[in-house]
């Protein structure tokens, strides 16, 4: 049996979800939202509901194949019992439980209607309740929905790239769909949810005067196909890439989460700033009902003496949130010395001890965590429990039977060929729920930070199959991966986690319903070409999707450590009066990176451009604007229209390298800012408040 | 006026003796250790590639002889001939190299000829190019090739192509059989501090792969797309020209040693001169191409043009002044319409020239449609549309026809002697009767089709060398016994502008998409990397041609002068489809702007340098130079489009002499004086309040 956990119900999402969604983007009573619910958005996605979901006979928007014959084809004749209660205030659930009277495979669509948000999730389980092994359940898509788009206009589809540690990560894109057209996504079977070129799981499909936003939830290897017909339709398919099973009795399986938001016009700033309310009002994880601050960070070492290094921050008068040990090259804080990757810098490979090193800890990271608490800041402790890659460590020797081996099983060759702990073993599971939650509590972790290198466990997965089942090596996993957090999270209130996998290669909505990724991507070292330029485009791409993210800068410079300003900020290395002006200015502006986002320019990596981009809180009347001007662009003024604002109130518009002005919304809306920067590779940062 | 006049012939003089980029002793020996290398040694050296019964020529020419001769052709160029023959086929291959002395180029056009008594085995594959660059220098070999016209704002977009471990195999191949078509024949190849740029010159269907080999080298392979054939006894047949020219230097430097080299060596000449920077006119626009012209309304447009004081040097007539069922698009009777023009367009064209206005006439002898006098008396010249399999007929990538004229008829076998004969004889004698002074020959329909059509199994891609043969022999011939005219080369646009077509005519309408700035500025951004001399419309008024052009609707200046619209599509040759008709229009700015154009029009003739990418973004702005070290002088275009939201920019100049003094005078009003050094490190400080808005800054070196 495995452990069905897995909520159907988002993380903890509460019943005052949306108004401390407000309050994070800053509700103030009688400030103008810029980007409202529009009551005919509710009634499209209650209508799509209405014909999907609650119909006598629905069009059921996933399908699958059970003994070669189609699912809307089998469930008209199988039995029906349908449910509907209030989670919450803004929250319905829906049951929908269909039962094959020959085999017991019993089917549970879950599904999540949304009063505040044109939204509707679900999610469907998979379950023998019979005492036989059921037939074979194939091609399973958790999403098989088709669209019409009317007689004129054309259906068009933006995203972003995924992560794979290059500069063109998260690159928005745009495709027209004509009739024929077919476009297939998914991460390059590394079974790491946002990684590759095509692996972001997200999408944004337009049609005239509307649109939907599409996104599934699944830590695993996911595909999704958008096929145009000849007319005027689309058919749109997402699922777990590969399913071709058979379940055994009281065995269960899901599918990945399926979202979508509804929205009209043809504005998609504006879609995609809806989605960020969404996304923050019902997905972004909560402490005490929190989503996460904005936070400063640190790295740091984790014993005593590495306390020197953040006095002397703290003494500087710079405010840090958050001391972050990572895997740490050769010095990891975990037992190394036995493994085979001796490569300089890569003694961080040899992993599957999940032990504090007692040479370099005698007494462990309490001291240290004790000392940060102290002083109001928090630990987060670097984790990469389903790669084992040193064969020495406590789960290779005792424990091989929960590794699963990959196609070409070496270690000490590379990280993507080491073996995976297998999420989807109840015992390992269990022992790794009980270890992890151990060293949280004895420890004083207040983040858990969990990386995922190497090629990911796609290919383990695959292998560990037989050829009656097909994709459930992957599905056990996933569930038992959610489980993983989701118990981390319930034995520890106040926890939080980082979802890392080589950068932010594991960003689904599943995962970020349980965690932020604090480390966005990977392309940010000191060796990599056009690393500032890449952080600006990175930032410009992902915040259409996600409205919470950090990184680290390994520059000094202003030009770049403002580029890598965002919801949580941190610098490496740099002299004290950089680091203070940095994180202090940083600091003045970071909250607002966490309301609504416009950009101001085209994207572009292109050294001859400009970016620029504005963040607005309209509940609060507060905003920032950062631009940089490359170091190949001729300009060396434009003037940029801002959005959202009051046209009506006045505001304070601040440069903050020095020099105010008073402007109407009108103005800043019509005119825009005026901005000279003569100097190329140069980044201003402009904040505003609205007058009373 | 006269003075503006004077000083544009002294400029247009100074022209011809392109005086531009200048060689290097460096690039002419880069030049010469490659020539040594290939055309010194063996046979098997040559860089060429074919197989013979299946055998690959690298095996083959091992064992054949190889004869050289070189003799000088002029001050400037040798010819060197390399034969070799295969001692049992009977096969010879020739290869005829022409090498410059001013320029590091080097040209070859490769031979096949049975000189046996039985047909040879099957030739196939042949490459007229194929040779292998090997790099020293850390960094790897990176392609700069071009969109080729295809009637869009995206045409003559520039591509860039940087070859690694995972970038190692490239192609490029036109659409159609047309050798512009979507693809330009022009590739620049860079590795360490230079590359070479490379052509083909095949008015046919060419295709060229780059393969990385190894880490340190590049393979490229070009020639007729496919060949597949034996040869006859005393036949032979010829392969694409192919040149290549080395050069060292920044990015700009090929681009700009090319451009001097397609001036001095390749563009035709009249009396020694290149066809002038120019303003022509048509009235299409207004009469429906020349479907409603007649010798009244011709002649009247000219004279309204003289009227205005406008410097007109050209007049153009266009599509449908021949017998042709009501519609221009009915072509293959190729008789002056007596009806609208009972003298001719003889009368026209003799009023223009007494005034000083030449006359440019439209052809378009390729294409015949059915109840044409070819199509009904000389079926058997032509191959037929409706006997092409449907499978050669609609390839998977082929781009849907854009136009309602494009591919309507059958097409006209320039490889059939006979029909060519009667072709050469009957314009040559239109062009004689009629005083034609600029023959346009237009093609609007994918030959390839036609010539694989009608190819046997052992003889695949022999019509279309016939084809190619004839046509280029046919050009030769009208410029032979015509030694005054020039050609406008024209297929759809620019979808025909290889090398050898270019030795012959001009492109004048470089691409069908017209009269909208951005696409226009796009156009010259991209086509002038590789061509010195193009044209393009001019439209002032309505235009009654929207549905055969790509003409934005509904936003034409209607009778204000738009300066940013003028300015975008300044060109070598602008041809102006003004509604000069009209007496309303502001005749001042007209006169103004067309005298500014003739003045910095011969600057685009200079070296060229972009002084921003290329971008079709309403967002940006997009600027360049073109500079004339020779005189000293040199221009500015600068466009803020209509969303930019940049006020200021710097352009950094290139091409000047840093100590030398220069002013330079904003054609809108304002000077400053500035060092060459100056311009060239701080740069040109431009503010446009507006938008979208075109500057033109003309400068000159005054010590």
């Amino acid at each position: 049996m495995q452990p069905s956990t897995t909520s159907p119900i988002p993380g903890r999402s509460t019943g005052i979800g949306s108004r401390i969604a407000l309050l994070f983007l800053g509700v103030i009573f009688g400030a103008q939202g810029a980007v409202g619910t529009d009551p005919a958005e509710l009634s499209l996605a209650r209508q799509w509901v209405g014909e999907h979901l609650e119909a006598d006979s629905p069009q059921m928007p996933f399908s699958f194949v059970y003994d070669d014959q189609l699912s809307d084809r089998l469930l008209v004749d199988w039995q029906k019992t349908v449910a509907s209660r209030k989670i919450d205030d803004t929250r319905t659930l829906r049951s929908i439980i269909w039962k094959d009277p020959k085999s017991g495979l019993e089917v549970r669509c879950l599904a999540v209607c949304y009063d505040d948000y044109p939204a509707v999730e679900w999610t469907v389980y998979f379950k023998n309740a019979g005492n036989a092994d059921t037939l074979i359940l194939r091609d399973i898509q958790g999403l098989d929905a088709s669209f019409q788009r009317g007689e004129k206009g054309e259906f068009s589809l933006t995203g972003i790239k995924g992560d794979w540690n290059v500069a063109e990560s998260f690159a928005p894109y745009r495709f027209e769909l004509s009739p024929h057209d077919v476009r297939k996504f998914g991460p390059p079977g590394t079974g790491k949810s946002s990684d590759g070129p095509t692996g972001w799981p997200y999408f944004n499909l337009q049609m005239p005067a509307k649109g939907v936003i599409v996104a599934v939830g699944w830590p695993g290897q996911w595909a999704s196909t958008f096929t145009r017909d000849g007319s005027t339709g689309l058919a749109i398919k997402a699922g777990q890439e590969l399913t071709k099973l058979y379940l055994k009795p009281g065995e269960e399986i899901r599918t990945p989460l399926i979202a979508l938001m509804f929205w009209q016009g043809a504005d998609v700033v504006r879609a995609q700033n809806l989605w960020r309310r969404w996304f923050v009002a019902h997905n972004l994880p909560r402490v005490a009902g929190q989503p996460p601050p904005i936070m400063a960070h640190k790295h740091a070492g984790g014993a005593l003496k590495d306390t020197a290094t953040v006095q002397r921050m703290l003494d500087a008068g710079i405010k840090l949130d958050l001391c972050w040990r990572d895997a740490g090259g050769d010095n990891t804080w975990f037992p190394i010395a036995g493994g085979p990757y001796h490569r300089e810098g890569k003694g961080w490979w040899n992993t599957g001890t999940w032990e504090i090193d007692p040479a370099k800890y005698p007494d462990g990271f309490r001291p240290f965590t004790n000392w940060l608490h102290e002083r109001g800041v928090g630990f987060m402790l670097w984790f990469e429990p389903e790669r084992v890659g040193d064969p020495n460590s406590w789960l290779a020797k005792n424990h091989p039977e929960w590794l699963l081996p990959t196609n070409a099983l070496t270690f000490g060759d590379n990280p993507s060929n080491d073996p995976i702990l297998d999420q989807g073993n109840p015992a390992a599971l269990d022992w790794l729920i009980n270890h992890v939650d151990g060293m949280i509590k004895s420890q004083g972790i207040d983040w858990y930070r969990e990386d995922m290198n190497g090629r990911g466990p796609g290919q383990a997965w695959r292998k560990n199959d037989t050829p009656d089942r097909q994709g459930i090596t992957e599905n056990h996993y996933v569930q038992g991966h959610l489980a993983f957090w989701d118990e981390l999270l319930r034995r520890n209130l106040r926890l939080r986690i980082d979802s890392c996998a080589s950068g932010g290669r594991r960003n689904d909505l599943e995962s970020m319903r349980r965690a932020v990724p604090l480390c966005r991507t990977d392309f940010n070292q000191v060796y990599q070409d056009g690393v500032a330029e890449a952080t600006q485009g990175h930032t410009y791409g992902l915040s259409s999707w996600l409205p919470y993210y950090g990184l680290s800068s390994r520059f000094h410079d202003e030009y770049s450590y403002r580029s890598f300003y965002m919801p949580s900020f941190g610098m490496i290395g740099g002299e004290i009066p950089v680091l203070k002006k940095a994180y202090g200015e940083w600091r003045e502006v970071a909250a607002d990176m966490l309301g609504d986002y416009y950009p101001l320019t085209p994207y572009s990596l292109e050294r001859d451009k400009w970016i620029a981009w504005q963040f607005d809180r309209p509940e609060l009347g507060t905003g920032m604007v950062q631009v940089f001007r490359r170091d190949q662009s001729p300009y060396d003024s434009a003037r940029l229209k801002l959005h959202g604002l009051d046209a009506l109130a006045k505001y304070m518009v601040e440069n903050i390298d020095g020099g105010t002005e008073i402007r109407t919304g009108n103005e800043l809306l019509s005119d825009g800012i005026a901005i000279s920067m003569p100097a190329a590779r140069s980044a201003r940062i402009y904040r505003y408040h609205r007058l009373e | 006026m006269p003075t503006a006049r004077l000083f544009t012939v002294i400029v247009m003089l100074l022209s011809s003796l392109s005086a531009f980029a200048q060689a290097t002793p460096g690039e002419m020996q880069a030049r010469d250790q490659w020539v040594a290398a290939r055309f010194g040694g063996g046979a098997a050296a040559l860089p060429i590639s074919f197989t013979l019964g299946g055998a690959p020529s690298a095996t083959l020419l091992k064992a054949w002889k190889l004869e050289r001769t070189e003799r000088k052709l002029d001050e400037n160029r040798n010819e060197i001939t390399l034969i070799c023959t295969d001692p049992s086929s009977g096969l010879r291959v020739k290869c005829v190299a022409v090498q410059y002395r001013d320029y590091p180029a080097i040209e070859w056009t490769p031979y096949f000829k049975n000189t046996g008594s039985t047909a040879t085995p099957i030739i196939a594959d042949i490459r007229a190019l194929d040779t292998t660059f090997e790099r020293a220098a850390p960094g790897d070999f990176v392609l700069d090739h071009s969109v080729g016209s295809n009637d869009s704002p995206g045409s003559y977009e520039p591509r860039t192509v940087s070859f690694g471990r995972k970038m190692n195999t490239f192609k490029l191949a036109p659409f159609g059989g047309r050798a512009s078509n979507w693809t330009m024949p022009y590739w620049k190849i860079t590795w360490g501090d230079g590359g070479a740029v490379i052509a083909v010159g095949w008015p046919g269907q060419w295709s060229a792969d780059f393969n990385r080999v190894g880490n340190n080298a590049l393979r490229i392979r070009a020639g007729q797309e496919l060949t597949h054939f034996k040869l006859e006894p005393g036949e032979e047949v010829r392969a694409p020209l192919v040149a290549m020219l080395f050069w060292q230097g920044d990015q700009h430097r090929g681009h700009n040693l090319w451009r001097a080299w397609m001036l001095a060596a390749n563009l035709p000449r009249v009396d020694g001169k290149l066809l002038p920077t120019q303003l022509v006119a048509c009235s299409s626009h207004q009469y429906n191409e020349m479907q409603d012209a007649t010798e009244a309304n011709q002649i009247g447009m000219i004279d309204r043009y003289l009227a205005e004081k406008l410097p007109l040097r050209y007049w153009w007539m266009d599509a449908g002044w021949y017998v042709n069922n009501g519609t221009w698009k009915n072509t293959g009777t190729w008789e002056v319409d007596k009806k609208r023009f009972p003298k001719g367009l003889r009368a026209i064209t003799d009023h223009g020239r007494a005034k000083g206005v030449k006359s440019i006439v439209w052809f378009e002898p390729e294409r015949v449609t059915p109840d044409s006098w070819i199509f009904k008396n000389h079926p058997e010249w032509c191959f037929e549309q409706e006997k092409i399999p449907v499978e050669l007929k609609s390839p998977p990538a082929m781009p849907s026809p854009p136009h309602g004229y494009h591919g309507v008829g059958n097409l006209f076998n320039f490889g059939d002697p006979k029909a060519w004969e009667w072709m050469v004889n009957h314009v040559d004698k239109i062009i004689t009767e009629e005083g034609i002074d600029l023959y346009r020959q237009d093609f609007n329909l994918d030959p390839l089709p036609f010539w694989r059509a009608n190819d046997s199994v052992d003889r695949q891609g022999i019509t279309e060398i016939r084809y190619v043969s004839g046509l280029l022999a046919y050009w030769d011939e009208l410029r032979r016994r015509h030694p005054n005219i020039f050609i406008d080369v024209c297929a759809s646009g620019g979808r025909r502008i290889d090398l050898e077509s270019l030795r012959r005519g001009y492109p004048l309408l470089r691409d069908d998409t017209l009269f909208e700035p951005n696409s226009q500025q796009g156009h010259t951004h991209g086509i002038s990397f590789w061509i010195p001399y193009h044209g393009t419309g001019s439209i002032i008024g309505q235009s009654k041609l929207r549905a055969d052009f790509n003409v934005p609707a509904g936003n034409l200046p209607d009778g204000n002068i738009d300066v940013n619209l003028f300015r975008s599509l300044m060109a070598p040759t602008i041809i102006a489809c003004w509604d000069v008709r009209r007496t309303d229009l502001d005749y001042d700015s007209l006169r103004r702007l067309s005298a500014q154009f003739e003045r910095v029009a011969p600057y685009y003739t200079g070296d060229y340098y972009p002084l921003t990418n290329y971008s079709l973004s309403r967002k940006v702005w997009m600027a360049w130079q073109f500079d004339r070290p020779d005189l000293g002088e040199g221009m500015v275009q600068v466009f803020r489009r209509e969303e930019s939201p940049f006020e200021t920019a710097r352009f950094k100049l290139y091409g000047l002499v840093p100590t030398a003094t220069y002013v330079v005078e904003n054609l809108d009003g304002g000077s400053e004086t500035r060092s060459g050094a100056d311009l060239m490190e701080s740069g040109l400080p431009v503010a446009i309040a507006t938008q979208p808005t075109a500057l033109v800054f003309a400068y000159k070196r005054v010590k």
